[in-house]
């Protein structure tokens, strides 16, 4: 990428005011060659698409913080301080977290012994990968709800076992992303070369695929944490249809009878966003290449 | 030597020897979740929408909605919807991205990168909500434009019709295109343009003879995905108009969760026209990524 930090063009344009002499035709010369100038057009295009996007978070939070007359943080205050907004929030981060590390850990050790062992079956993982792409959530609240909900012979919905139907539900969702996070950091390393080397040390394979491989991948691990987490943290589909009282659920129902109070939570759950997508970009820049955005139908 | 060679049958296989049956059973929880969660109710959903809901027997009347015009305005909208909200994403979002490489400097770069991520991924109940504060019947812009002598109610806008949810849908289709494309733009070399301008290209004839060429695939294989992202999406159309409007994703969760027109097989034939769509637009993305690999290999 061409051009430099700000402090670096803050030196440039500041420079020659100091600057005078047979120096300044060098500086002037080094500017002419070096300087970068946004297009009027591309600057236009940027603040029109700015003013788009920012406009309807500035119209919620005007709504969410205000009384209708004057700013007021009351409405947030009541949507923190709201029972079913802890609930609800647990709820979510629980499901989160369990579909987090259920992914992890079933993804990786595959794709790596795919990847090292069972190259044949490559293909057939990455079709898997790929379906729940094509079997939108939409369509899997339908089938998971005709197999296990309260209709069928497996009822889990009703049973004990509710919570893993929707875990269940959230590890197919994410599988795309975190399938591809893992894979992408599994063949840019020599997953061969460093299992071999593993072997030969007298380590077992469990042993190598924790010790080695893992740390190897460690950034493509995150990446696809981060993924999974922030999809199954904003999920609405599959909790609604199958009936578990997340957080996206809440806000909906919450907006029914307490508009302002849900429109305050609206900017809450634009934060939490925010934050999946910083620490996404952080990884992204120690790993270039790495998926900020999860590009599935929601 | 012997006596590693007398321990292989009882004890742990060594890491070169033969674990390929401890391999395999490494496997079964990937296989085991996704035989769950994704092919059984899968195949469920295929048998399902052969079969009336009520009796059991096998039917196609099911799909009698593809010979009756009337049925098909779920189709015709959602189409009409995804046209619309691609066609919009596709163009502003193409826009914006070159407006980004362009603008040539790195923060600008950084902040609309991350930026659109924010957006990509703010979708569902929280995006709906932000746009009812602002284009709902009370929305902020709306009396704005009220005030200006613009009545958009009163001229026949809804926020809850296509022409509205294609103006919310935009809000992370243009971001998602502008997140796809930014690498392909990123990678068209300075150089390519000098060299046709020396050889006495004019602005026209180098867009036409290198940059369409080169950018068809990406742009090709982006839309695909709007299309996609925009047919499939539930939980944006849902928060915004409680299941009254007509789009396929809506009709499917009417037909399993309302009690007048609970009809399951139907909404598994409905399931399984969408799936198609899917598959053609995911299907078609994947061969034109695949030709794409294989070109930026070399």
């Amino acid at each position: 990428m061409s051009g430099g930090s700000i402090t670096g063009e803050a030196t440039e344009e500041t420079l020659p005011a100091f600057v005078a002499g047979a120096h300044a035709e060098q500086i002037v010369r080094r500017r002419t060659k070096r300087r970068v100038r946004t297009p009027v057009w591309a600057a236009l295009v940027l603040a029109v698409a700015a003013v788009y996007f920012l406009l309807p978070l500035y119209a919620t939070a005007v709504f969410g913080f205000s009384t209708g007359k004057q700013f007021t943080l009351q409405p947030l205050f009541a949507g923190l301080a709201d029972a079913g907004f802890h609930s609800s929030l647990a709820l979510s981060l629980g499901y989160s977290i369990v579909t987090t590390v259920l992914a992890l850990a079933v993804v990786a050790p595959t794709a790596y012994l795919v990847e090292l062992r069972f190259p044949r079956l490559r293909s057939s993982m990455e079709f898997v990968s790929i379906l729940p792409f094509v079997i939108p959530p939409i369509i899997m609240a339908v089938g998971l709800s005709s197999v296990y909900g309260i209709r069928s012979p497996i009822n889990l919905i009703s049973s004990a076992w509710a919570p893993a139907l929707l875990v269940g539900g959230y590890f197919v969702l994410t599988l795309p992303f975190v399938f591809r996070a893992i894979d992408n950091a599994l063949r840019a390393v020599d997953v061969r070369m460093l299992s071999e080397a593993g072997a030969s040390l007298g380590a077992s394979p469990a042993r190598t695929f924790l010790q080695v491989i893992v740390p190897s991948i460690s950034l493509g691990l995150i990446s696809a944490a981060l993924l999974a987490f922030t999809t199954a943290m904003g999920e609405f589909t599959l909790a609604s249809l199958l009936g578990y009282p997340t957080f996206p659920v809440y806000l909906l129902n919450v907006n029914g009878y307490l508009p302002r109070m849900g429109e305050a939570l609206v900017i809450v759950s634009f934060f939490i966003t925010w934050a999946g997508v910083l620490a996404l970009a952080a990884v992204a820049r120690r790993a270039p290449g790495t998926q900020i955005v999860r590009g599935g139908p929601m | 030597m012997s006596s590693m060679k007398a321990a292989r049958p009882t004890g742990k296989p060594t890491a070169a020897g033969s674990r390929g049956g401890l391999a395999v059973l490494a496997l079964l929880p990937f296989a085991a979740l996704v035989g769950l969660f994704l092919l059984l109710p899968t195949a469920s959903l295929i048998w399902g929408s052969v079969h009336n809901g009520r009796t059991g027997q096998f039917t196609i009347a099911n799909y009698s909605y593809l010979a009756h015009p009337l049925d098909l305005v779920p189709f015709a909208n959602s189409v009409e919807l995804s046209l619309a909200s691609t066609a919009l994403g596709g163009v502003v979002g193409l826009l914006i991205a070159q407006a980004i490489v362009s603008s040539r400097q790195p923060v600008v770069q950084e902040i609309a990168t991350t930026f659109s991520s924010v957006a990509a991924n703010f979708a569902g109940v929280p995006l709906a909500f932000a746009f009812i504060a602002t284009l709902g019947a009370n929305g902020l812009l709306t009396r704005v434009l009220l005030g200006a002598g613009v009545d958009l109610y009163s001229n026949g806008f809804k926020l809850y019709s296509v022409l509205g949810l294609t103006i919310v849908y935009a809000y992370w289709e243009i971001p998602l295109m502008v997140l796809v494309m930014l690498p392909p733009l990123q990678a068209m070399k300075p150089a390519w343009r000098e060299a046709a301008e020396i050889l006495g290209a004019s602005r026209w004839r180098y867009l036409r003879a290198v940059a369409i060429p080169i950018l068809a695939t990406p742009v090709i294989s982006s839309l695909l995905l709007l299309y996609a992202n925009a047919f499939g999406a539930y939980a944006t159309a849902y928060g915004l108009t409680t299941g009254f409007v007509s789009l396929v994703p809506i009709e499917i969760s009417n037909l399993v969760s309302g009690d007048i027109n609970f009809d399951p097989g139907q909404a598994d034939a409905l399931a399984i026209g969408l799936a198609a769509i899917m598959a053609v637009c995911i299907g078609g993305r994947a061969l034109l990524e695949r030709r794409s690999a294989r070109w930026l290999a070399r």
